[in-house]
């Protein structure tokens, strides 16, 4: 699944344009260009690992 | 001396995937060569349409407010090889407590685990008092185009009958192995969710 390359992008969630979407304490929703996707924090950006799932998506955006 | 078929023991349990049945192989020219095929060999030559790919009950769950997949189905590799309708149905119950929502979506992914799953929708959620929910999607799959097309993966409906709306359009290799999850998301996790059934029918 990551070997792909995606990009950014919103996507419709009932009727807003939702950049991501924390789904719980270790789970969030990123828009793509090929869907929503559900990543948690057992991968890591860059090999950094993190524990705070809004550091996670900060640092997601960020790169 | 030969035996009738009628002459012949009856077999008493149920065939075996591995017994062997006797066929003549049109050889060509109105001559045929008798041959010998498994009884597994006879089920894969027989396709219906539909077909059902795969029916799941799902495990409990509680214990917890992340995304749980209850249940999954696995799309085999090459199972789709022409546009085709795959039609996903599921039912979630609230098994125990009154607490909060359950909330019930269904996902897609190439490793059976939810790491990096694309949302195909999502139901409707079992409010506290709710104890019952059930979906259904509607994917078309194009190998060809290698595209799967669903009703906007960001609407919460129960079913995609709907002559309006936007819709999503993912890649979808047919090459690949992909499994359906079936997920509740406690709002309580004292709360116990649980897919009653899962299931998957293949349209071609």
């Amino acid at each position: 699944m990551f070997n792909e390359t995606y990009e950014f992008q919103p996507w419709d969630d009932n009727g807003l344009l939702l950049d991501e979407k924390i789904m719980s304490e270790t789970q969030v929703l990123i828009g793509t260009n090929n869907g929503a996707k559900l990543l948690d924090l057992s991968l890591t950006i860059d090999d950094i690992a993190y524990t705070d799932i809004n550091e996670f998506v900060n640092n997601l955006f960020a790169r | 001396m030969p035996k009738k078929i009628s002459q012949l023991t009856a077999l008493a349990g149920s065939l075996a995937n591995t017994d062997l049945l006797e066929i003549a192989e049109d050889a060509g020219g109105g001559n045929f060569d008798s041959r010998k095929i498994t009884v597994a060999q006879l089920k894969s030559a027989i396709v219906s349409n539909p077909r059902t790919i795969d029916l799941v009950t799902g495990t409990n769950v509680t214990g917890t407010t992340a995304l749980t997949s209850s249940a999954s189905i696995l799309i085999p590799a090459n199972t789709i090889t022409v546009a085709s309708v795959l039609e996903i149905q599921s039912r979630a119950i609230r098994v125990s407590g009154t607490a909060s929502t359950i909330a019930f979506s269904i996902y897609i992914n190439t490793a059976n685990n939810l790491t990096g799953a694309t949302l195909l929708g999502s139901f409707i959620s079992l409010t506290a008092t709710n104890f019952f929910s059930q979906g259904l999607r509607s994917l078309f799959i194009n190998p060809s185009t290698n595209q799967l097309t669903v009703i906007n993966n960001g609407a919460t409906v129960a079913d995609d009958y709907v002559n309006t709306g936007a819709n999503t359009v993912l890649t979808y290799d047919e090459t690949t192995a992909y499994y359906i999850h079936f997920v509740l998301q406690l709002s309580n996790s004292g709360d116990t969710g649980l897919i009653q059934f899962g299931k998957a029918t293949l349209y071609e």
